[in-house]
């Protein structure tokens, strides 16, 4: 089999690893899930510089407006610069309007109202996916979110994958005593009471600027348990298969079978785990933060806006559509390219 | 708007034309009454228990010597006790009527005596002993220092009249009294199960026996608690219902989808963001009711600027109230212009001055900060709850904007923020209080620098006297007025921050009647009844 | 096979020890104490109380006075429910969480297991994408938004299920489905991940050239060697299911075990909080030796290790 593999590669300059993009490139789902995720990931890391919202600027008079709600501003002075107000059109009709509907109108049409020395005016400020129940911009805290949601996501997965890819194959290639110990050792940590661990976590990091880190810490240190027991088992499983055991036979050396035969044929689970794994971490660290470990307020993640919007799904749903919707396209276009990055890297299906 | 509305009107689309009977129909016609209570009590022992929930269910199984009014929590009404009087409000003694436990035993004056010796003792480490400390040597007896309970004001006349005597005179007792903490227990059933003062004798589970309207039937943890009339309560024949349950309900999203579906009477609480979609809509099951409760922010004011009172004073008037009773918690709640709430009749202290950029940004210069310059940078605490982080983070951006200083907000979980106030590790931090029984006392002696719930570490020795020397007075009318001065004091000086007064929201089943509002929450079940 | 069970049972009292031995000293040394009261109590009742449930006997004794209580199975009083013990509250909870967890079960497989099982057969066509994208909402809304919406839906809309409580049959319905479908959208990717893998390997194609159907290929061969990550994720998922989800249990107001891990760290009930601990780590060791019994039967060359 090793000799087929060099056969190939000695036919075929390009190296593995051009290989796999070659035929990632080829997959038009992996491809349009790709674009979508750096169009995603750009968004949010880039829209301080052209976004003209802040995610934490408050008007509490404008609070929980669906998206393109008009905004009006209450001048108590027609001179003043910055309005004294700024109000949905239905308190403005409640309070202010003489002609309710048609006064409406007319100021969406941009006219200047003065009704009784106040002046209302049609404010510029347009909020495209409306606001959040502090009336701040909703988009733009989706994306300051996302920001603080990937980063976590991704890094707390990637701990948690490098610690139980690690973990796991040397427990299940190892085998006997070390892997039983292991193993039991994995089984202590699943026990752990969390939420005890996170408020000793908590005190111990008392006021250190490093949040954040902390919470990789704490989600790296839960989350590897599981994708180290599903990486052991298949581990395992493949180490009795003909093919790993053709290999030992003809004196194959232990890390090219790790590397070759191994590797590839975990990296599937693998990959599948960790697509499952970024969605749940990122949905773990609302519940951190609602401990007091990870964001603080004013910030938000995507988790705490889904959390919050979850409360309050009922009054106003796209509190909880918008945010949900923006978690949920990133997850679909990493999990497509998931699968084709699995597809691409996989050696064996390249024979067929 | 039109969107808006159609969602509104799609999710909140609340009343489907059941072809069937609801639970809540059903009950009716059974004369059950089904209630929202919060969550599971931590026990149902009237000397142990701490919670809300406990005492809502507590208060239809047993009665004390006074009831809770119909109406007015202000006023007493007889309870075991069918006639009292007092002297010089110092010494009350209590006439009892002939009443039976659920076990057939009389209730004596004796059981109230053994109640009374039971929440004192020491080592059933009762967290509400101190509500009995008014009494005579009360507060010895249960730090230890004598251990002759006779020694305490609390004697037996005779098997029918039961005699107070207090350390100092308090007109207003008959409303302390309602407290469940001054509740008997029936002695033969307490001691069946265990040591009188053993905080883990579980009478309460074993064998539960009560004097008052309500006995109780079933008890499922996190499930239900159901009582049912109590055919040998003394006044049994004006007992309406036929039983009550009561269910732990923990999500209010729930309880409120539970009443939609017709599986309640009466909720515990409403999801804050729907309650002004339903005083938009004119919902009539809405019903919002004045709460003796207030939520401020403590100032530790042992910490530099807070040490200065023109500093909290600046603080407290760059908060619009308004605007957050209105625009963030949503409730109904009004916003606080005192310590104490409204509601307790012949008290009307002098309200502070409330929102006022101007003045605020002047008394901020004066304590040298002009524009918020060179403002140390401090901490808002709370514990972790959506509501408490909506005020805080608007609070934050009110004297951010008006002020021009910049504070960071953080929230910790429950305990841990117990314990970070409580060590004094704080610069501002949320609180909340309730109030004990319908006086200003149970709100202002709090801040005394005798007091162990004095979270800013408060102390002005003009208020203290104040509020000892109101102990003494023996006019109400006068006592009130000397409570309404130190509450000036407070709000001159502002060691904690008044925001809101809380109000106590649920839905409630037009067909139910009976139920008033009532500011200290605490009902006689015996007085409702289904149309 | 029973060899082996008797070693993981007997590895299991080391484990145990060492649980215990860790989350001892956890919940001591983390802030709060189960009498830290909004009200604070006077320093001689927190006295009375710290006397009473012996947390003033040096640090030493306590530890072997708890570990000697759970090893006899004779339960200290706890600090928030006076009057119970640990064993009462475990008793009487774990039977639901219990039903309903094995009812979330059969959901999430009966779902779960033939929709990535079928996606992987058909890898890349309609019957691939339209359940995968349905597992990946399922993943991406937690239990949190889909139970509301379907107490929301099936409680007040429609009217046929109780909204909450724990009282007829009818009642596990909700709950199940809840849990349930959040398990199913785990299982189809692992399944599907764990096929595509396993249709793969060198034995398949020595299946399929020996010239067994298709469906014998997918259903037997396959299957075995597919099934291998759901089957290492379920052990550990299969003790959370049986334990009680606190989300769950708060929504639908079910009187589970859940929701007591949770109460009990929030209220520093030390001994509910060991107790409950102890409890769910023997179900780990329990479903992780189930599972890799399991693996075994599915693959005979494995050998009990």
């Amino acid at each position: 089999m090793s000799v087929q593999i060099e056969l190939e590669t000695e036919a075929q300059p390009r190296s593995p690893w051009k290989d796999a993009w070659f035929k990632l490139s080829e997959n038009r789902l992996a491809m349009i899930g790709l674009g979508v995720f750096l169009i995603m990931v750009s968004l949010c890391y880039a829209s301080p510089l052209f976004y003209p919202h802040s995610p934490t600027f408050q008007t509490l008079s404008f609070g929980a407006t669906p998206p393109l709600t008009m905004a009006i501003e209450v001048r108590y002075d027609a001179e003043a610069i910055e309005p004294d107000e700024t109000i949905t059109p239905k308190e403005f009709s409640d309070l202010y309007a003489e002609n309710p509907a048609s006064d409406v109108t007319r100021i969406r049409d941009g006219e200047i109202l003065d009704i009784n020395g106040i002046v209302f005016r049609k404010s510029p400020k347009i909020h495209l996916l409306g606001t959040d129940s502090h009336g701040r911009d909703l988009m733009a805290r989706i994306f300051q979110g996302g920001r603080i949601s990937l980063g976590v996501g991704f890094l707390a997965t990637f701990v948690s994958l490098l610690i139980g890819v690690l973990y796991g194959s040397i427990s299940g290639y190892v085998g006997g005593k070390t892997d039983a110990f292991m193993m039991r050792l994995v089984d202590i940590l699943y026990a752990l009471p969390f939420l005890i661990l996170v408020i000793l976590l908590m005190v111990v990091f008392e006021g250190s600027d490093h949040q954040l880190l902390l919470i990789f810490l704490a989600i790296g240190a839960v989350e590897w348990l599981t994708m180290a027991r599903i990486v052991r088992g298949q581990v395992v499983n493949l180490k009795n298969q003909e093919f790993i055991e053709a290999a030992k036979a003809t004196g194959v050396r232990t890390h090219v079978i790790i590397l070759r035969h191994l590797a590839p044929n975990i990296l599937g689970p693998v990959i599948v785990y960790a697509t499952l794994l970024i969605p749940a971490v990122m949905l773990l660290e609302s519940t951190l933060s609602f401990l007091g470990l990870g964001v603080q307020p004013p910030n938000a993640s995507w988790g705490t806006l889904i959390k919050e919007g979850a409360e309050k799904m009922m009054v106003f749903p796209w509190l909880l559509i918008v945010p949900a919707a923006f978690f949920s396209i990133t997850l679909f276009s990493m999990n497509f390219l998931g699968d084709g990055l699995r597809d691409a890297l996989d050696v064996k299906s390249s024979k067929d | 708007m039109n969107i808006t509305k159609l969602v509104l009107s799609l999710s909140l689309f609340s009343f489907t034309p059941y072809l069937f009977a609801t639970p809540a129909d059903d009950a009716i016609k059974k004369g059950i009454l089904l209630l929202g209570n919060g969550s599971e009590p931590h026990s149902l022992d009237p000397h142990i228990n701490s919670s809300m929930n406990g005492h809502h269910v507590i208060m239809s199984l047993i009665e004390g010597l006074i009831a809770p009014h119909p109406t007015d929590d202000s006023l007493p009404h007889p309870g075991i006790a069918y006639k009292w009087e007092n002297e010089s409000n110092t010494v009350w003694t209590f006439h009892l009527r002939d009443a039976n436990w659920t076990n057939g035993d009389p209730v004596t004056a004796h059981d109230f005596i053994y109640g009374f010796k039971r929440i004192l003792s020491p080592r059933l480490g009762s967290q509400y002993a101190e509500m009995l400390f008014s009494m005579v040597n009360a507060k010895a007896f249960n730090e230890g220092e004598i251990t002759n309970f006779t020694k305490v004001g609390a004697k037996a006349l005779n098997d029918h009249t039961l005699q107070i005597t207090l350390k100092d005179p308090i007109p207003y007792f008959y409303n302390i009294i309602k407290h469940t903490s001054w509740f008997p227990v029936n002695q033969r059933t307490v001691e069946k199960h265990g040591e009188m003062d053993d905080p883990s004798n579980n009478w309460i589970r074993e064998e539960y026996v009560g004097n008052g309207p309500f006995k109780l039937k079933n008890w499922q943890m996190n499930q239900i608690i159901e009582v049912e009339k109590n055919p040998d309560y003394w006044d049994s024949d004006s007992i309406k219902l036929h039983g009550i349950k009561f269910f732990p309900i923990v999500s209010e999203n729930t309880e409120n989808q539970m009443f939609d579906a017709g599986a309640l009477h009466l909720t515990y609480q409403v999801p804050a963001d729907l309650v002004p979609v339903y005083l938009e809509r004119k919902e009539p099951t809405l019903r919002i009711d004045p709460y003796l409760g207030t939520y401020y922010y403590v100032l530790n004011v042992t910490v530099p600027p807070l040490d200065n009172p023109k500093v909290r004073k600046a603080l407290s008037l760059a908060i619009n109230r308004k605007s957050i009773v209105r625009r963030v918690t949503q409730r109904g709640e009004l916003p606080a212009t005192s310590f104490t709430p409204p509601g307790i009749s012949g008290y009307t202290p002098e309200p502070m001055e409330t929102f006022n950029p101007k003045r605020a940004r002047e008394l901020l210069a004066e304590a040298g900060y002009p524009g918020g310059e060179g403002f140390p940078k401090f901490t808002l605490l709370f514990n972790t709850l959506e509501r408490h982080k909506a005020i805080a983070e608007a609070i934050q951006q009110m004297w951010n904007q008006i002020l021009g200083i910049d504070i960071e907000i953080r929230n910790q979980e429950w305990k841990v923020f117990i314990d970070t106030v409580a060590a004094g590790d704080y610069q501002i931090a949320r609180k909340g209080w309730i109030g004990d029984y319908m006086y200003p006392d149970t709100f202002l002696r709090i801040l005394k620098s005798d007091s162990g719930q004095n979270d800013p570490n408060y102390s002005n020795p003009e208020y203290d006297s104040l509020v000892e020397s109101s102990y003494m007075e023996k006019d109400d009318r006068k006592r009130l007025d000397i409570l309404a001065k130190a509450e000036s004091i407070i709000l001159d000086e502002l060691p904690i921050i008044p925001i809101y007064y809380y109000v106590k929201d649920h839905r409630i089943d037009l067909r139910v009647k009976g139920w008033h509002p009532t500011p200290m929450d605490v009902r006689n079940y015996k007085n409702v009844y289904f149309e | 096979m029973l060899r082996f069970i008797l070693i993981r049972l007997g590895q299991a009292i080391p484990i145990l020890l060492a649980i215990y031995t860790i989350t001892f000293f956890m919940v001591r040394a983390a802030p709060g104490g189960p009498f830290s009261q909004e009200r604070k109590v006077a320093p001689h009742i927190l006295e009375q109380q710290m006397e009473y449930y012996g947390f003033n006997d040096p640090t030493y004794i306590q530890y072997f006075r708890t570990l000697w209580q759970h090893i006899s199975f004779d339960f200290p009083p706890l600090t928030s429910y006076p009057g119970l013990t640990s064993k009462d509250i475990i008793l009487d909870t774990f039977p639901v969480s219990l039903e309903l967890g094995i009812l979330a079960m059969f959901v999430a497989i009966a779902i779960g297991l033939p929709v990535g099982i079928l996606a992987a057969a058909k890898k890349n066509s309609l019957l691939d994408y339209a359940p995968m994208s349905f597992a990946m909402i399922g993943i991406c809304l937690p239990t949190f938004v889909i139970g509301p919406l379907l107490a929301l839906l099936l409680g007040v809309w429609l009217g046929w299920l109780n909204i909450s409580g724990w009282f007829s049959w009818s009642d596990r319905i909700l709950p199940a489905l809840t849990l349930g479908l959040f398990y199913a959208a785990y299982i189809a990717r692992l399944t599907r991940g764990g096929m595509l893998e396993a249709l793969n390997m060198d034995y398949i194609r020595s299946a399929r050239a020996k010239g067994a159907s298709e469906r014998a290929v997918v259903l037997v061969h396959a299957l075995r060697g597919g099934i291998m990550p759901v089957i290492s994720f379920f052990g550990p998922a299969l003790a959370g299911l049986i334990s009680g989800s606190f989300v769950v249990e708060t929504i639908f107001q079910v009187p589970g075990l859940g929701r007591h891990f949770i109460q009990a760290a929030l209220s520093r009930d030390h001994s509910l909080i060991l107790s409950t601990v102890l409890f769910y780590a023997a179900l780990i060791i329990i479903a992780n030796m189930v599972v890799d019994i399991a693996q075994v039967m599915l693959n005979p060359k494995l050998r009990y290790g």
